[in-house]
């Protein structure tokens, strides 16, 4: 090999190290003056000068290299040349790593982009003037700490504590390394001004952008074309020179295509939601993206794109926590959580010699399920009586629903679909009773109202039955200049759809002609008038969240300070057309009656339809009295669809003390069936979540003009969708909005010649490296 | 727990085996092979090779029981990463030894076996500290970005040229530093030359924790030979045909580097249609490709041999140290796709109150 490797030729020694750096730095000189006077021809700002030297270069250009051809193909091929052209491509990558760069897509071109390149550049100053941490403040855990941390180890386990004291080490270290670092930033602005300033001046906060690095990939195109040839049409394909050839001509189509990406590419995002009525505004079908470069001009796409489907779904977790008084001391800090994995084991609660008191395995991981609740009698003596019921709709909908009532609760209350009537268990002792019960009158109220004035120790709390024209009443106490604050009721809207007035700018509930007590309370709401001395305001009130919460701490939703509203439902005795109750006799006797009519007792029977004035069928499967708990009933679905809306569950096995129990639990998105205490010991935690979703999926659609469809698929992340060269990306999703999917955006019609310029550089590679031998071996063999 | 005392193990029998291994160097260096001496050094070369090949088996059956535990290719968290890479480095050891026939070198060379085992298993366990003192270790999920069928062959790939490469800049710091030493004490080689070697091996920064030590015990060695009259003379061959020896390395490592560098190209094509996003550890790994293409280059179109691409094989070498080392303190870097993410800011719960932060910074990357 050494051997045939041919000596710099003839052809460059006229080009010695030194002329060839001068000539390729007047290259890279020459290839930003002619990039910036095109730049201002092209964008028709140029005056009759500018296109007047433009003229004379390009005629000049051309003279020299008409006379002078043979000589300047020389300096390309030249192996310094060459060799220089890719000393500095280094050099230049050395650059742009060695500076904060603007995003290559879209660059911040705010005063901010300084902030983030002095704090990068003092950063990496700081780095490397301590290598190895040396000099780097000190720092240690407090003594406080320790104290929780051998709690933690005892408890959870050496590597859980050992895992908790490396993060606190690093987060405290950060924390004194930060502060290093800003007053570093502060003592030497004026240095970091003048170099942000030389930067910006010679394109180094743009490196890949800059024409002169844009002249330099022109120069090793140059250079790598010209060598490719340098052997002549017909050494291409002999057994020497193949790899060689095959090796450099994909260097120059990698090059084209990325030319061709550049100047015909776009990239950017289009937002989707699968909910067609996003509540805020989150369009589900889009026919344009907003690119990255300018994302206020929208993009738009031969097809519309249709968000059919999103989800992404988390990895199970299950948390332990210790329940005795010395885990309330360091119950602030978070306990470890580990992930859930079939067979694995979890030993907990160490002994001094280091044998662990519990253990937790995992018996069982289903990431599909129907989980259904299943009463079971318990010792409890607060526990209530549970009736588990199935509620089958009337066809056509599809679907029943499977769930349990609490005996004597109040808002454990079942809710016919279309609002036809209410129902709830009771338990009653005898016959007299079940009578009494029954005839017992329902006041109508719509729940309570509290109205809240000041905050801290001195807040005066009233509440008051919540009626459309009642009023709750309250004044700030110990202070008699504080004017009264009235509430009263203007209206109630069991689910109102909110639209904003055009007139007055207000949010005001839409027409809705189904009488109210037809209509299912999914989101009650009060539309509450507030009077505080001669200052009066209109306020919505939602029982289901605060929206004082929601708007948060710093913004102020209303007019008059000071006041809080909270709105407490009345799940059972607001306006429904039917209330009726279930009765459950002590020695196991089943009743129905209509609530207020004492005459519409009577027997009914497990597994029947009951006699109710609505649509659909209501059966009680199962009543467990007088005390019952819950435990999941866990139904695993098989199959490998993605979208699905089911929850995971998993069957835990806790060996401890207080003997060995197994316990079913489901990860629910409410919640329910997520714990289960063992003993007064610990309490375990199963669900599904994290920092990062286990996968995530957008189900695409996209349809032409006249809304049929051409094309779809699914694109997860590493794996994207090409619709008529735009490729589609999962890049985007929010843990707080299930429905939302982020989705990236590429048109680059030079991708696929960047790709079969790599494959072919493989090849060449290929063929040079291992191919290349054994041929030459075999030619010189005879 | 199994993963991490196998890799506690790896770094006892490397704490173990690096005394040793120097010690061997030492004796072959001084003796020649030859004497009392030299029979010692053999059998501490012996027992370091034997070391060396525990701490393989030993770091190797860490990473499989972690790739076993997790589930997935163990390449995810800096802990997996260092436990990969110091294992590869290992086998890299292994395969440079086989394929350059060092087992066959006697006499005072084999010292330079010796010497290269000492500075991968001091190496080792200078990483086993750090891994012990500060990198968290437990294990997690994969996150949707690396579950691709090009995390294992790309990670694999580069992790295997960047040992070789990296055996191959120790090779040419051991060429160096002889070179040095000679040059001091036969007085050679010319000054501008022992500048630049002497500046290479002794510039105060990030590579002088490797670069300085090899350097002196080379100096030493050569002190010691010449007082005692012994000569160098012995090393003649080997620095001779030592520019063969290195490109030997090098041609094991580069097309690796090659492959491993294409597949992250056509990962990143595949997840976000981007075959190339200027990302500073991309960036940096060109950087790395890019010297040894002109080495390539330089070696057989310009026909150039010996000291002057054996330097560029030395910066190659520095270049693969930036993109481990320095590559997190980059200021490109605090932004790139390719950084190890560890720990949390939750750690700080209970600690400081109230005190919300960012999450800590990765100390360094890989």
């Amino acid at each position: 090999m050494t051997r045939e490797a041919p000596t710099v030729s003839a052809s460059s020694r006229s080009w010695g190290w030194g002329a060839s750096l001068a000539g390729v730095l007047a290259l890279l000189l020459l290839g930003e003056g002619v990039a910036s006077v095109a730049r201002r021809l092209v964008s028709g700002s140029a005056g009759i000068l500018a296109w007047g030297s433009a003229l004379v270069f390009l005629i000049s250009a051309g003279a020299f290299l008409g006379l002078h051809g043979r000589a300047v193909f020389a300096f390309f091929r030249s192996v310094r040349v060459g060799a220089l052209a890719i000393a500095l491509y280094a050099l230049s990558a050395c650059l742009g790593v060695l500076f904060k760069q603007r995003d290559l897509y879209a660059p911040d071109r705010t005063e901010g982009f300084f902030q983030k390149f002095a704090y990068a550049q003092t950063y990496f100053a700081y780095h490397l003037l301590r290598p190895f941490g040396m000099g780097m403040p000190r720092v240690e855990v407090p003594p406080r700490a320790e104290e929780g941390l051998a709690w933690r180890a005892a408890r959870y386990g050496k590597g859980a504590a050992e895992a908790q004291r490396k993060s606190m080490l690093a987060s405290l270290s950060a924390e004194a390394k930060e502060k290093e670092i800003a007053a570093w930033m502060e003592a030497y602005t004026p240095e970091l001004r003048r170099l942000y300033a030389f930067c910006e001046a010679v394109d180094l906060t743009r490196v890949w952008k800059s024409d002169w690095f844009a002249t330099l990939n022109a120069l090793l195109f140059t250079c790598v074309l010209s060598n490719a040839f340098r052997f002549g049409w017909g050494a291409w394909f002999t057994r020497r020179r193949f790899g060689f050839f095959l090796a450099h001509l994909g260097v120059l189509t990698v090059l084209s295509g990325s030319l061709a990406g550049r100047l015909f590419g776009t990239r950017g995002r289009v937002d989707l939601s699968t909910d067609p009525e996003h509540p805020r505004g989150i369009p589900n079908a889009s026919r344009s993206f907003r690119p990255f470069s300018d994302p206020t001009r929208p993009r738009e796409m031969p097809f519309t794109l249709r968000l059919e489907d999103f989800k992404a779904e988390y990895r199970t977790y299950l948390d332990v926590e210790f329940l005795d008084a010395e885990a309330a001391k360091h119950g602030r800090v978070k306990p470890p959580e580990f992930l859930v994995r079939e067979g694995a084991e979890l030993p907990l609660d160490f002994d001094e010699a280091g044998k662990p008191r519990i253990r937790i395995r995992v018996k069982e991981v289903h990431p599909r399920c129907e989980v259904l609740p299943d009463p079971v009698p318990a010792d409890d003596p607060s526990a209530p009586a549970i009736l588990a019921y199935e509620f089958r709709p009337a066809s056509p909908e599809p679907g029943s629903v499977r769930w349990v009532l609490f005996a004597d609760g109040p808002s454990s209350v079942f809710e016919h679909p279309e609002h036809a009537y209410r129902l709830r268990a009771v338990t009653a002792a005898d016959a007299s009773a079940i009578a009494g019960a029954v005839a017992e009158p329902v006041a109508e109220t719509l729940g309570r109202l509290v109205v809240e004035v000041g905050e801290g120790e001195g807040a005066v709390r009233e509440e008051g039955d919540a009626r459309v024209d009642a009023t709750v009443v309250a004044r700030a106490a110990g202070n008699g200049d504080a004017p009264e604050v009235s509430a009263t009721v203007l209206s109630y809207h069991p689910d109102p759809r909110l639209q904003r007035d055009p007139g007055t700018g207000r949010l005001v509930a839409g027409e809705d002609p189904t009488p109210l007590e037809r209509r299912r309370p999914r989101n009650p709401a009060l539309e509450v008038e507030v009077r505080s001395g001669d200052q009066t305001e209109k306020r919505w009130v939602f029982a289901n969240f605060d929206i004082e919460a929601m708007a948060g701490q710093h913004r102020s939703l209303w007019k008059i300070p000071g006041i809080h509203l909270r709105f407490r439902f009345d799940r059972w005795a607001s306006p429904v057309p039917a209330r009726y109750l279930l009765l459950l006799r002590e020695d196991g006797g089943l009743f129905l009656g209509k609530a207020g009519d004492p005459g519409s007792v009577r027997e009914v029977r497990k597994g029947e339809p009951l006699p109710l004035a609505g649509a659909g069928e209501f059966l009680v499967r199962k009543v467990v009295s007088p005390r019952a708990r819950i435990v999941p009933e866990i139904h695993p679905i098989p199959g490998a669809e993605f979208f699905h809306q089911d929850s995971a569950a998993a069957v835990f096995e806790i060996e401890g003390p207080e003997g060995t129990e197994t316990v079913p639990l489901a990860a629910l998105p409410y919640g329910e069936f997520s714990t289960h205490e063992y003993g007064e010991r610990v309490r375990v935690h199963f669900y599904a979540g994290g920092a990062m979703p286990r996968e995530w999926r957008s189900k695409l659609g996209c349809y032409d003009e006249k809304g049929e469809s051409i094309a779809g698929g699914e694109i997860r992340v590493n794996d994207y969708l090409d619709v008529r060269g735009y490729k589609f990306f999962q890049e985007n999703a929010d843990s707080n909005d299930p429905t939302y999917s982020g989705i990236g955006v590429v048109y680059d019609p030079g991708i696929p010649l960047v790709l079969l310029g790599l494959y072919t550089i493989i090849a060449g590679a290929v063929y040079a490296f291992f191919l290349r031998p054994i041929l030459l071996r075999k030619g010189a063999a005879p | 727990m199994t993963a991490d005392r196998l890799f506690d193990a790896t770094f006892w029998i490397c704490v173990a085996g690096a005394p040793v291994a120097l010690a061997a160097s030492l004796g072959h260096f001084l003796s020649g092979g030859g004497g009392r001496l030299g029979r010692l050094a053999r059998g501490a070369s012996l027992a370091a090779l034997l070391l060396g090949l525990a701490a393989t088996l030993a770091d190797g059956a860490s990473l499989g029981h972690r790739w076993h535990e997790t589930g997935h290719w163990p390449s995810q968290t800096l802990f997996e990463v260092i436990q990969f890479a110091t294992f590869v480095l290992l086998v890299c050891f292994w395969i440079v030894f086989g394929v350059l026939r060092l087992h066959a070198y006697r006499g005072g060379l084999r010292g330079l076996t010796d010497l290269i085992l000492f500075v991968l298993l001091a190496g080792i366990a200078g990483t086993a500290v750090y891994v012990r003192g500060v990198v968290n270790r437990a294990p997690d999920t994969l996150p949707p970005a690396l579950q691709s069928y090009w995390f294992p062959p790309h990670i694999s790939s580069l992790m295997v040229s960047y040992a070789t490469l990296t055996i191959a800049y120790v090779a040419c710091l051991v060429y160096f530093s002889f070179r040095f030493a000679r040059g001091l004490f036969e007085r050679n080689v010319g000054r501008a030359r022992m500048l630049a070697i002497g500046s290479f091996l002794f510039f105060p920064w990030f590579q002088a924790v490797v670069n300085v030590p090899v350097a002196l015990i080379c100096i030493g060695v050569a002190a010691v030979l010449y007082r005692t009259k012994k000569g160098m003379g012995w090393l003649d061959s080997w620095m001779g045909g030592f520019d063969d020896f290195s490109f030997r390395i090098f041609s094991i490592g580069f097309p690796f580097l090659t492959a491993g560098f294409f597949m992250g190209s056509f990962w990143a094509q595949e997840a976000w249609a981007t075959y190339w996003g200027w990302d500073s550890k991309e960036v940096s790994a060109f950087i790395t490709w890019l010297i040894y293409l002109l080495y390539l280059h330089l070696r057989f179109v310009g026909g150039l041999r010996g000291e002057k691409t054996m330097a560029l094989l030395a910066l190659g070498g520095v270049s693969i140290f930036i993109t481990f080392q320095l590559f997190g303190y980059l200021p490109e870097s605090q932004e790139s796709l390719h950084k190890y993410t560890e720990g949390s800011g939750a750690a700080r719960e209970g600690l400081l109150g109230e005190a919300g932060g960012e999450a800590p910074a990765p100390p360094g990357g890989g």
